[in-house]
């Protein structure tokens, strides 16, 4: 049975292929459109789904969407008559595009697609749980969703037991854990639904010193829930995700660029301070209701490390699996696996160990680009490339590392990675300043061998070891390891881990493996393989054009190796506009 | 010679008159979703909210609870077909 599953229309639209329970692939839009959490109907990637299980679109037996237009075009209706008649102005501009396109999604998904079968459509947070649940490893998980907004809700909780899922309880909008976040993101300067992280690394450099003001828009409750005032809060009613009162509170905004005032750094702590306490209140509801030991993620705060550690540490659930595209692309995930599993009684099978899930390409294929463009480069053997390139890393230089099938998910993983010397203190303005163009303050993570991760990181986990295969959890820099790893050490002793196992990713797992021979530690500093602005590159010809346009050193594509001595720029600098603008935010 | 000025004369008429005819669409909708929000939406919120209608969870005390309790789910295939 072939089902393919799609989101789109809001941010980060992605397509997967589940074959008879297995994900054979799933992407993100915008890696083939090369527009930055393109939101449009992800054609490109079905197309690259179907094509990657040898699939013609008449061989589908379902297509589903992952959430129910109609449930969310009356939110957004209710929204504007609840606030009438301040709502003219976004009622106008959100019916132009809901008139427009939104309210045909299955006449745009045929169209789009070819396809003549049965569209369905899932429950946005049904998606997100499933998408959480259904490849975890668990049996049996309590299941925590959170983001922006789907249809209604904005939270919920579940318990999914082998092929059941049920999600028992919600907050509804406006009361939004997601889009508070995003407030504070457009408030300092970020763009909403891109910024997040930022704001995370932001956090750590100042003190939670406006935690009280913070508290005065979100109340925790002692159930776990919590309640917005939404007199401070634009987005129930317009565009601005801000009103007035949020800046009387907390003053003017931040205005975008490099420079980090310590008064914007103090906000930052504070928001992320009250957003893992309300992550946790949830989190032990959450626990409660379902008694067991597992949690599954998703919804785009699951993507927000720093709470998904405390989680883990301090909300009593012995192991935490959140699954890599936890934001709206992987929602395509959830609902075809609901659907085969849930609905159409089927067994699982699948668990997602590895989120190399997207286009891969031959060896013969990247040389031949490489000759095609007339690049000089040479040739590895397929046992040498490890050493090689560790020496080439333990030596300080910075190498562009494309290697099999893309992955799936915000994360470089060691598919499409920039991979640098965690030991050089000098590593992270390198990165910052000459290859990626971005902010100072901004950390990097590091990727490091399932066995070492231990010494050189505390996760505080309950049961000892932990995992950390998608780089959604943040450890502490265990003291008498920072001093060795001065890159990707965090202003707070924390780093964002990728634990890599021999069986996940053999030669990313022999490459930290050399590197740790060479200079004692096997880690690596690991950041995704892109300019600020542009999306993670996907093709042979993109990770090249990347390469030329910055000062990295080698390249490393397959079995060939580019020196820096080869760039030729094939295009324009590969920074792309982002596709939403500002602080506006679309509920 | 001057086929080919005709055909490009006749082309960038064509393209003024579509710039045109866009920009002027996208203002009647404009106007149009305007009287929409005025006319209808405006009466049937007054008639609600003077029925009580709580369209949103706007207000309300801070230590109340905003749990929903989730009816079971329609784990049906015709309950997928249904965009609502």
């Amino acid at each position: 049975m072939n089902i393919l599953g799609l989101s789109c229309f809001y941010h980060d639209a992605g397509a997967c292929l589940l074959r008879d329970g297995e994900l054979v692939a799933a992407a993100e839009e915008e890696r083939f459109t090369r527009l930055k959490h393109d939101s449009s109907l992800p054609v490109h990637a079905a197309s690259y789904c179907l094509d990657a299980g040898n699939v013609d679109p008449d061989q589908l037996d379902y297509v589903i969407f992952y959430e129910k237009p109609l449930l969310k075009f009356e939110r957004i209706v209710a929204g504007y008559a609840a606030t009438y008649p301040r709502s003219r102005g976004a009622f106008v501009k959100a019916m132009q595009t809901w008139l427009g396109s939104k309210l045909w999604v299955r006449g745009q998904i045929r169209d789009g697609l070819g396809f003549d079968g049965e569209v369905l459509f899932g429950e946005h947070h049904q998606s997100h749980a499933a998408s959480a649940f259904f490849p975890s490893p668990f049996a049996d998980a309590a299941v925590l969703t959170a983001d922006g907004v789907g249809e209604w809700a904005s939270t919920t909780l579940g318990i999914g037991h082998d092929i059941d899922l049920e999600l028992s309880h919600e907050i509804r909008y406006p009361h939004s854990l997601g889009l508070l976040y995003s407030a504070f993101t457009a408030y300092l300067g970020f763009e909403v639904n891109e910024g997040e992280y930022k704001v995370m690394g932001m956090a750590a450099y100042g003190r939670p010193t406006q935690v009280d003001k913070v508290r005065k828009l979100i109340h925790l409750v002692d159930d776990g829930s919590y309640r917005l005032d939404l007199r401070y809060l634009g987005y129930a009613h317009g565009l601005r995700s801000i009103d007035e009162p949020f800046v009387e509170l907390f003053g003017p905004p931040r205005a975008p660029g490099p420079e980090l005032e310590d008064r914007f750094a103090d906000i930052a702590a504070s928001i992320q301070v009250v957003t893992e306490e309300a992550m946790l209140g949830l989190a032990r509801r959450a626990r409660a209701l379902s008694g067991s030991d597992n949690l599954c993620m998703a919804g785009g705060v699951a993507l927000n490390v720093l709470a998904n550690a405390r989680i883990l540490r301090e909300s009593g659930f012995k192991r935490v699996w959140v699954q890599p595209a936890a934001g709206d692309a992987g929602g395509c995930v959830g609902a075809a696996t609901y659907l085969h599993h849930t609905v159409l009684r089927n067994p699982r099978r699948y668990q997602m160990d590895t989120a190399y899930l997207g286009p891969g390409y031959s060896n013969a294929e990247i040389r031949e680009f490489l000759q095609q463009e007339g690049v000089e480069f040479t040739l590895l053997e397929d046992g040498d490339i490890a050493p090689c390139v560790a020496r080439l890393i333990a030596d300080n230089n910075v190498v562009g590392w494309f290697q099999g099938r893309m992955e799936f998910g915000p994360r470089a993983l060691g598919a499409r990675s920039i991979l640098a010397n965690p030991t050089d203190p000098t590593t992270k303005d390198t990165l910052n300043a000459k290859i990626k163009h971005r902010e100072a303050f901004r950390p990097f993570a590091p990727s490091t061998l399932v066995e070492a991760a231990s010494t050189y990181f505390d996760f505080g986990s309950p049961i000892g070891d932990v995992e950390s295969p998608f780089m959604l959890l943040t450890a502490r820099v265990r003291p008498d390891k920072q001093h060795l790893l001065p890159a990707i050490t965090h202003l707070d002793g924390t780093a964002r881990v990728q634990t890599v196992s021999r069986a996940q990713n053999p030669l990313y797992y022999a490459l930290i493996e050399e590197f740790g021979k060479l200079t004692g530690v096997p880690v690596l500093v690991n950041t995704s393989f892109n300019v600020q602005g542009e999306p993670i590159v996907c093709t042979p010809a993109e990770a090249f054009n990347s390469f030329a346009h910055t000062d990295m050193d080698y390249l490393v594509m397959g079995n060939a190796l580019v020196p820096a001595s080869s760039k030729r720029k094939l295009g324009a600098y590969p920074g792309a506009k982002l596709v939403h603008a500002g602080e506006e935010v679309v509920v | 010679m001057a086929v080919s000025s005709s055909a490009t004369v006749q082309g960038w008429i064509g393209d003024v008159w579509t710039a045109y005819a866009h920009r002027a669409a996208t203002y009647q909708t404009r106007v149009l979703l305007t009287i929409a929000y005025v006319v209808v939406l405006g009466p049937a919120t007054f008639i609600g909210r003077l029925f009580g209608a709580r369209l949103l969870d706007l207000s309300g005390t801070a230590s109340a609870s905003t749990w929903i309790e989730r009816p079971a789910s329609d784990k049906t295939v015709a309950g997928l077909r249904r965009q609502f």
